[in-house]
């Protein structure tokens, strides 16, 4: 495998992508549902708890001991724990890799594609995926970085477009809703932890290792930015008690937003959903790309092009066979993936360096 | 064992003589060619007769090769002889040059001997020709030969003069056709090496500007010459590209596209990973940006490398207008490269796919316009572009004022009749023309030619996955553009990797000097 070094924006860009894509669509629905009006309170609450924690991870001294284990370089058959560990994280790509695509195809069936083969609009978006992991990490990151600045852009430009028919009633705080204020929390908190986990696993490709944590940092921040954003615009049009029985409210949001100059198309959300595919298709080759990387450091392999069809195959194998519709989907989510996240996110990293830390091997460097 | 190693030699020796020489040979000579080596081994001789008869049998039965027999001096004369290929010389040169000084002058002055004649040719002091050197190898002397020079051969030296007198025909300077200007100098490369190397320098005086001339081709043995400015061409870049020119293997280099196509990094790619001109203009901007530019023998398009895509996307005129207009010019040729690649798959999707996002009125006026077309909006774009990149290959191959008028009688007849037989609406009429105008926005005509190549995979997945299937398509486009390199410079500098400072010269264009930025300067 080639050695890929990437800049600060790329390593940036991709932690954005790799969180962004899909936290724009679940988040405003969740912190509505538990927070209210304080939706922005939640959001506050989760960023500052991940910065806090990303901040501790990203310190040389973690660092270097969850590097000890996670694996910088290839090593491949140095006991038993970097096998168990990149194994997990394996699983976890994976299955992850499998709800995103099941979640995109559903969306893009309901919405746009409606006579498509949903099969077809996986194997499309697979094939995209693939070819970009096969040209590799450093073409991904140059063209991911120009397209978290296209989505950066657009969010900015749909809150701007919808600044003037924001309802001030549906963003005062309401005092009542203080008590959920946690539990609103806790979705937020579970998507931009995923900024930890992937900042460990791309920052070894960083060209100045030192940047590491205030790309991560940044990261989190535009994350943050981002979704606040979408929130008060989605919060501010329809207010907490619609927006909480909204599957995806950011949609709705694009699917309200009206141009003034452009006015006379009665609907642009399709040409907002292909800045969203282009974010969906990143955040889906960066899980992918991180699989396969633990893949080679579990296997002791040094290229992993040749796992990419197999692996293909099976997130598209669970992605389509794994729930039975959307619903079926949205139910397993709601009721897994804060824990889920939280535990590879948090929780796992944190036992690796514990047990990178129990292990007799001092770290390197 | 010192006798029996002695004895084995003298047999591989007797073994050697009883060998023909292949060159000896003439019906061998006639029919198998001569090789570099045999032309390496042949040695010259102190005999007149010996050389000429040698570099017969080189040349063949050549009826352009010439031989004028002549006695050098008027006492004690010593035999000598001119050779040429007449095809390759002026004869009015060589009289006034050659012949005259040598029978006529060289008395006069006082050179009665063939021997003083002699010594007067060694020291350079007798004919009038700038160029002429001495040459004691045969395969050089050939070399020259074939390449426009005239040899002197003389009884009792070993040696061959060479003496510098081309004399043919090339295509004088003209106005470029490819690349137009409304301001800036009309003069372009022809296909004459010589030409073109003096047009870049009379437009840098400089001693930076290096000149490094080779040959390449193993049976044509074409002139090329590769040009950069010292100090700010990278040398890393000079030596990459004469490795990358010296480990083609090819025939012969009948235009540079021979060797373009060999110096791509990526050889698979639709994308051309080298600029090229036959404005000499544009290509003293590249070797002040740090670019390294290659001309070729017989070819008026100059290399330009590295190649990035940006750089494929400016013309010359960016910087003889004021700058404003300039960028408001790029703007736009970005714009009609994008229309130019995604317009009809556009229309595809739309139609097809999300016609929820077309103004009523609009969608209306669609329907009404498509009422009556049998075919789906893919069919319809096909047929209509296929019709229109026939028309235009037509226009190409014909002569220019029946191209012309077959290109305009052809898409406005067939144009009209085909809306009217309800082939095709008229709005994929209006569609496939916008995109043909837009594309000929593209100032290079290799990156024009992979829009065209584009455009059809782009409109099958747009009738197949709607905008979803564009976005992928062109996700796929951007990837791979990504993973290009041009000599090291990645192929989207600045974009990607990101130089917002660099980028001052890409998307706008801004007054003032200090545009220019060194190619290279980009790191993945």
């Amino acid at each position: 495998m080639p050695a890929v070094k990437l800049s600060r924006w790329q390593l940036t860009a991709l932690l954005v992508a790799a969180v962004l894509p899909t936290a724009l669509l679940v988040v405003p629905a969740s912190t509505a549902q538990n927070a209210g009006n304080n939706f922005w309170a939640s959001l506050t609450i989760a960023w500052l708890t991940v910065v806090v924690i990303g901040y501790l991870f990203t310190a040389p001294g973690c660092l270097r001991w969850i590097w000890q284990l996670l694996g910088r370089e290839n090593r491949g058959g140095g006991g038993p724990g970097p096998v168990v560990v990149n194994l997990g994280l394996v699983l976890y790509f994976i299955l992850s890799s499998g709800i995103l695509l099941r979640e995109f195809v559903d969306l893009m069936g309901t919405i746009y594609l409606r006579q498509t083969p949903v099969w077809l609009v996986a194997a499309a978006l697979l094939v995209v995926v693939d070819y970009g992991l096969r040209v590799g990490l450093g073409p991904l990151a140059r063209i991911n970085s120009l397209a978290v600045l296209s989505i950066m852009v657009t969010i900015v430009l749909v809150a701007a477009v919808n600044l003037r028919a924001l309802d001030q009633e549906f963003l005062q705080p309401q005092y009542s809703r203080w008590p959920g204020l946690l539990l609103g929390a806790l979705v937020p908190l579970g998507w931009l932890s995923e900024t930890l986990l992937f900042a460990l696993l791309l920052g070894q490709h960083l060209a100045d290792a030192g940047q590491l944590r205030s790309a991560a940092l940044l990261a989190l921040l535009l994350d943050y930015l981002a979704l606040l954003l979408v929130n008060i615009a989605s919060l501010g049009l329809f207010g907490a008690e619609v927006c909480a029985r909204m599957i995806y409210p950011a949609f709705n949001l694009i699917r309200e937003t009206r141009l003034e100059s452009l006015s006379f198309f009665e609907r642009t959300d399709a040409l907002f959903m292909g800045v969203w595919v282009l974010g969906m298709a990143f955040k889906l080759a960066v899980f992918m790309y991180c699989g396969k990387v633990c893949l080679l450091r579990a296997c002791g392999l040094t290229d992993y092009r040749f796992c990419l069809l197999p692996c293909a195959v099976l997130v598209l194998g669970l992605a389509l066979y794994g729930w039975e519709n959307i619903s079926a989907l949205l139910q397993f989510s709601s009721l897994t993936v804060p824990p889920y996240l939280l535990f590879y996110n948090v929780v796992f990293l944190l036992a690796v360096y514990l047990l990178s830390r129990l292990s007799e091997k001092k770290p390197e460097g | 064992m010192l006798q029996y190693l002695q004895r084995l030699a003298r047999h591989w020796r007797r073994r050697a003589g009883e060998m023909s020489n292949p060159l000896q040979d003439k019906a061998t000579r006639a029919r198998r060619a001569v090789t570099a080596q045999e032309l390496d081994a042949l040695p010259t001789t102190a005999s007149l007769e010996d050389n000429l008869e040698l570099l017969r049998q080189v040349l063949g039965e050549s009826s352009d090769l010439q031989v004028r027999r002549l006695y050098l001096g008027q006492e004690r004369v010593l035999p000598a002889a001119l050779l040429y290929l007449e095809s390759m010389l002026e004869g009015r040169l060589l009289d006034e040059h050659v012949l005259r000084p040598l029978l006529y002058d060289a008395p006069v002055v006082g050179y009665r001997n063939g021997s003083q004649v002699l010594l007067a040719l060694q020291r350079n002091s007798l004919l009038t020709r700038s160029q002429t050197r001495w040459l004691d190898q045969m395969a050089p002397a050939v070399d020259e030969l074939l390449r426009g020079s005239a040899l002197l051969l003389v009884e009792g030296e070993f040696r061959l003069l060479s003496i510098e007198i081309k004399g043919y025909q090339v295509r004088a300077i003209q106005e470029s056709e490819k690349e137009p200007v409304v301001r800036g100098p009309r003069d372009a490369f022809v296909e004459h090496l010589p030409t073109n190397i003096s047009l870049v320098r009379r437009r840098i005086h400089s001693p930076n500007l290096q000149v490094e001339k080779m040959a390449l081709g193993r049976v044509a043995q074409n002139n090329l010459a590769l040009l950069y400015i010292r100090g700010l061409c990278s040398p890393r870049l000079v030596e990459y590209v004469q490795r990358r020119l010296q480990n083609i293997t090819v025939d012969a280099v009948q235009e540079s596209f021979y060797l373009e196509e060999m110096l791509q990094d990526s050889i698979l790619s639709p994308f051309p990973q080298l600029g090229n001109t036959e404005r000499p203009d544009r290509a003293v901007a590249a070797l002040l940006e740090g670019r390294l530019v290659i001309l070729t023998d017989n070819s008026p398009q100059a290399l330009i490398a590295p190649g990035e895509f940006f750089s494929l996307l400016e013309t010359s005129e960016d910087y003889n207008q004021n700058y404003l207009f300039a960028t408001f010019v790029r703007f736009l040729r970005y714009t009609a490269f994008a229309v130019s690649l995604v317009l009809p798959s556009f229309y595809i999707a739309i139609t097809t796919y999300h016609q929820e996002m077309i103004p009523t009125k609009l969608l209306l006026s669609i329907s009404a316009a498509r009422q009556g077309v049998p075919f789906p909006a893919l069919v319809e774009a096909l047929i209509m572009e296929l019709m229109f990149e026939i028309l235009r290959e037509a226009g190409v191959r014909l002569p220019r004022p029946v191209g012309q008028a077959v290109s305009i009688v052809g898409a406005l007849v067939i144009g009209q009749a085909s809306v009217q037989a309800g082939l095709v609406s008229a709005l994929m009429v209006i569609v496939v023309a916008f995109t043909g105008i837009a594309s000929f926005s593209v100032p290079h005509f290799s990156l024009g030619q992979t829009v065209r190549i584009l455009r059809f995979p782009l409109m099958l997945t747009a009738a197949l996955l709607g905008l979803f299937g564009v976005m992928c398509f062109i996700l796929v486009i951007l990837l791979h553009m990504a993973s290009l390199q041009s000599f090291g410079v990645p192929y989207l500098a600045p974009a990607a990797p990101l130089r917002a400072a660099a980028l001052r010269d890409v998307l706008v264009r801004l007054p003032g000097s200090g545009m220019h930025r060194p190619a290279g300067a980009e790191k993945s």
